[in-house]
């Protein structure tokens, strides 16, 4: 068997033990996260990353050839004409919405894509994880509730943050988490745009429309859903300056996780 | 998008808060001001209004309206009633295609003007802003645009032939723009014309032949309403975006170009006129006037959306604040949506407005209570981490690489790169490059392999019926030294039967808690090797220490490679590696520091370098 092999192999160069390889730094928050919230009973739930215009779009109450769709800079298929590479994980609550009955809670990680040119805090690839929680008086102060547990967990009893007005057309009303920038201390640089603060997490009240779009009654079933780069939280957990470092590949990063 | 604080002062009679309390509030309450710039007497701000709010905010007026809620200050509307005509009937006649690309189009002669500089004050307000000051009367347009965000256009009357046709563009029909370039239409276009052909592009431009200049004694005054998605298509079309596609692609209420003409005519009587102006009626073409919205919305729903507690009485305060027509009826919220927040129209919508209000900081968090349903557990996840665990406890390192490539089953129509047009189809291509790549750098790394894993999708319609595409979680591993290179690739399943064993399961994953990332340097690294005889008994960590005191800081990485023993000598051997955070080292840098080192290790009684 290869295991067995491989140890000793490892183990005849120089008398040395076998040293350990590294998690991506992405796994190791993709599994702090996903811990969190499994301890809070949340499911884990998956979906493509070539979707539909659909289920990217549509679903979410993002209409065609509508402003809002500015926002989604996207990677279209050739052929079929109708896919895209997802934008984002909430496609994902669509498609568990559509096959599961409420009450639930579910969190969905997984890789996005956006069209956009690179540089130390854009990257075509990145990484999501998406919430999305569903029940008769899920409200936003329970949302409020669960993303402070989340952040406290995530960086401890002291982390800076606060929240703000934002707009997806799949929630309304729509919030920004903003995070105070680790790595100037929030006195401003490339990675927070110069303000101190960083946006990590974008959420809401789930939209009548999207509920609507799934045979769902709004009069009966509310909750909030969220989306989170792990990209920047990484960065910010971690100090990294450079998104791109995260596909680089390269041991010289990766060796130090 | 910049915006004048003294411009949002003269909405107010109280003092406005300065830049930096606007900046804090606002943010928390409304939209992102990103940065505020000191100009002259003025300060500018850049303000990132929010997609939905594009309808209202585009404007200096939306804007002190919404510093007026949140600052529960009084808020003046300088709103100009009708404007006395001077000659009632006009001549001018407007004729409209299709309704749905101009629900509504205004039009006004105005005769006998002087069209000349602006006075001061106009030029001061929009170079302030960075927009150029052309002459009275385009700048008294571009103005109100500013102020109340309707775009306007004006005409030479005398340029015009015959009346006015909103219709759309014929295949080719050709336009000189304003800016002197030539635009090639087409039926999507949506034209301003007269019978000699195109006078401007309807939204987004301005036409060349109909130009107010310095010899215009006419002009026709526009204040319209264009379709949205027909503006954003023709300017994406036309690569043309400035201040007016802009606010059209975001539409705005039709009720809104009448307190634009009024203001800009009022303009331009105060400072376009001479002795004979005369200002003709308006011609109003609005067939069907937009109904308006009531929002109803009960205090019990406000309270269990938000998960809040307020009473009747603050829900009323803060309503109070807008600004609105509302009215309760014992909890009973209704409440008339301005024309020109199109952003209002279902209860949540109002229930956001009045949390933002409110303060979301001020909302205090709290936890549902728990549901008894247990969660399902997801097989690929738990697998995944099996095989993650069993990979890394047998050394090999995990990478994330592209999913972009210059070969696949998939193409992409819009790459970001010629050879990044396609998805992947494997993992093993990705991975065999990251190796290459890695053992180059193996040196200073300290290795003399490159073991590393990716688990990620690949993307392929081969096996699949015309048409289909699919995709799958696989896993790849392999293992590079200077001999070979190895490397497996398959799907989840069967990875995790290959590689998870009983054993691979004991240790957890590391700990990545504290650790914080140190930039790498980006210069290359020189190798150099020494082996140096001592004397018996001396050991690995005396020689270490001497070549460590003599290298200094440019000795990155550092290996014992060879030891043996002859005719009662010791001899051991390193590997080095140097380099540089701030440049590229010289071998005559190295050669220096290598003879240091070498002068010390023969100073030693017995030892030679050799």
């Amino acid at each position: 068997m290869l295991p067995k092999n491989k140890k000793q192999a490892g183990a005849a160069t120089l008398g040395k033990k076998i040293e350990k390889g590294h998690l991506h730094p992405l796994t190791s928050i993709h599994k702090e996260i996903i811990e969190i919230f499994a301890s809070l009973d949340f499911e884990i739930a998956e979906g493509p990353e070539m979707e539909t215009e659909y289920y990217n779009f549509d679903a979410l109450n993002i209409p065609g050839d509508h402003p809002a769709r500015d926002m989604w800079d996207t990677f279209w298929i050739k052929e079929p004409k109708n896919f895209v590479l997802r934008t984002h994980t909430s496609p994902v609550q669509v498609r568990y919405m559509e096959k599961h009955k409420p009450p639930f809670r579910i969190i969905a990680p997984g890789r996005c894509y956006r069209y956009e040119a690179t540089d130390a805090s854009h990257e075509t690839t990145f990484n999501q994880v998406e919430g999305l929680m569903i029940g008769k008086n899920i409200t936003l102060a329970n949302l409020k509730g669960f993303l402070t547990l989340f952040m406290k967990k995530l960086y401890g009893e002291d982390v800076k943050f606060r929240w703000q007005p934002s707009f997806f057309p799949f929630v309304e009303p729509g919030l920004e988490l903003l995070m105070s920038c680790t790595i100037c201390k929030g006195k401003g640089c490339p990675v927070c745009k110069e303000t101190g603060w960083i946006e990590i997490i974008p959420c809401g009240m789930v939209h009548p429309q999207v509920l609507k779009n799934v045979n769902l009654d709004p009069q009966e079933w509310q909750g909030f859903a969220f989306g989170m780069g792990l990209d920047r939280i990484a960065m910010m957990k971690y100090k990294i300056d450079d998104i791109r470092l995260f596909y680089s590949s390269d041991l010289r990063f990766l060796k130090q996780f | 998008m910049k915006f004048s604080h003294n411009w949002l002062q003269s909405f107010f009679s109280e003092k406005l808060p300065q830049p930096e309390k606007l900046t804090e509030v606002l943010t928390l309450h409304s939209f992102e001001i990103e940065d505020f710039e000191k100009n002259g007497a003025d300060y500018v701000l850049d303000i990132d209004i929010l997609p939905n709010r594009a309808h209202d905010c585009f404007c200096h007026k939306g804007i002190a309206r919404e510093i007026a809620t949140i600052f529960d200050k009084k808020f003046i509307d300088r709103e100009v009633g009708l404007i006395n005509e001077t000659k009632n009937e006009s001549d001018l006649k407007i004729k409209i295609d299709n309704s749905k690309l101009c629900p509504r189009y205004m039009g006004r002669r105005v005769e006998n003007i002087i069209v000349k500089n602006s006075p001061d004050w106009l030029k001061q307000k929009l170079e302030v802003l960075g927009e150029r000051s052309i002459n009275n009367v385009v700048d008294i347009t571009n103005y109100i645009m500013l102020d109340l965000g309707q775009p306007m256009h004006a005409f030479d009357a005398d340029k015009v032939k015959g009346d006015i046709h909103v219709r759309q563009a014929k295949k080719d029909e050709k336009i000189i723009l304003l800016t002197g370039e030539e635009a090639v239409l087409d039926e999507s276009v949506l034209l301003i014309a007269d019978e000699a052909g195109p006078l401007a592009i309807a939204g987004i431009k301005g036409g060349k032949r109909a130009e107010v200049t310095e010899a215009t004694k006419n002009i026709i005054l526009e204040s319209a309403n264009f379709n949205p998605s027909m503006v954003r298509k023709t300017s994406q079309k036309l690569s043309i975006k400035n201040n007016s596609s802009k606010r059209y692609e975001n539409e705005i209420s039709p009720e809104m170009t009448e307190p634009a003409m009024n203001v800009a005519t009022k303009l331009i009587l105060e400072n376009a006129s001479g002795e004979k102006t005369k200002n003709h009626g308006v011609v109003d073409i609005y067939p069907q006037k937009t109904g308006s919205y009531d929002i109803l919305l009960s205090l019990i729903q406000l309270n269990n959306l938000l998960g809040v507690n307020f009473s009747e009485k603050e829900v009323e305060n803060i309503l109070k604040r807008t600004g609105w027509v509302w009215k309760n009826e014992s909890g009973k919220f209704t409440v008339a949506a301005p024309a020109e927040r199109l952003d209002l129209r279902i209860k949540e919508d109002l229930i956001e407005e009045i949390g933002r209000i409110y303060g979301y900081e001020n909302i205090k968090p709290t936890l549902p209570e728990n549901i008894l349903k247990k969660p399902e557990i997801n097989k690929n996840f738990v697998t995944a981490k099996k095989i993650r665990l069993a990979l890394v406890n047998l050394g090999f390192s995990e990478v994330y690489n592209y999913a972009f490539r210059s070969k696949g089953e998939i193409e992409i129509a819009n790459p970001i790169a010629t050879d990044k047009a396609f998805l992947r189809n494997n993992l093993t291509d990705g991975l065999r490059e990251a190796m290459e790549m890695n053992m180059r750098n193996a040196p200073l790394l300290g290795l003399d392999e490159i073991k590393i894993f990716e688990i990620g999708t690949v993307f392929g319609k081969s096996g699949l019926p015309t048409g289909q595409v699919g995709e799958q979680i696989n896993v790849a591993w392999g293992t590079k030294n200077k001999k070979e290179i190895k490397i497996e690739e398959c799907g989840l399943e069967k990875a995790a039967e290959k590689i998870v064993t009983k054993e691979s399961d004991i240790s957890d994953l590391p700990q990545t808690k504290d650790i914080k990332f140190k930039p790498f340097s980006s210069y290359p690294f020189i190798l150099r090797d020494i082996a140096v005889w001592t004397t018996k008994g001396a050991e690995e960590k005396e020689v270490l220490e001497i070549i460590l005191k003599n290298a200094g800081e440019l000795l990155v990485h550092k290996k014992l490679f060879d030891k043996f023993e002859k005719d009662g000598r010791v001899s051991y051997a390193f590997n080095m590696v140097f380099q540089s955070e701030e440049k590229t080292l010289t071998d005559s840098e190295i050669n220096k520091i290598m003879e240091k080192i070498t002068t010390a290790l023969n100073a030693k009684g017995g030892w030679q370098v050799r």
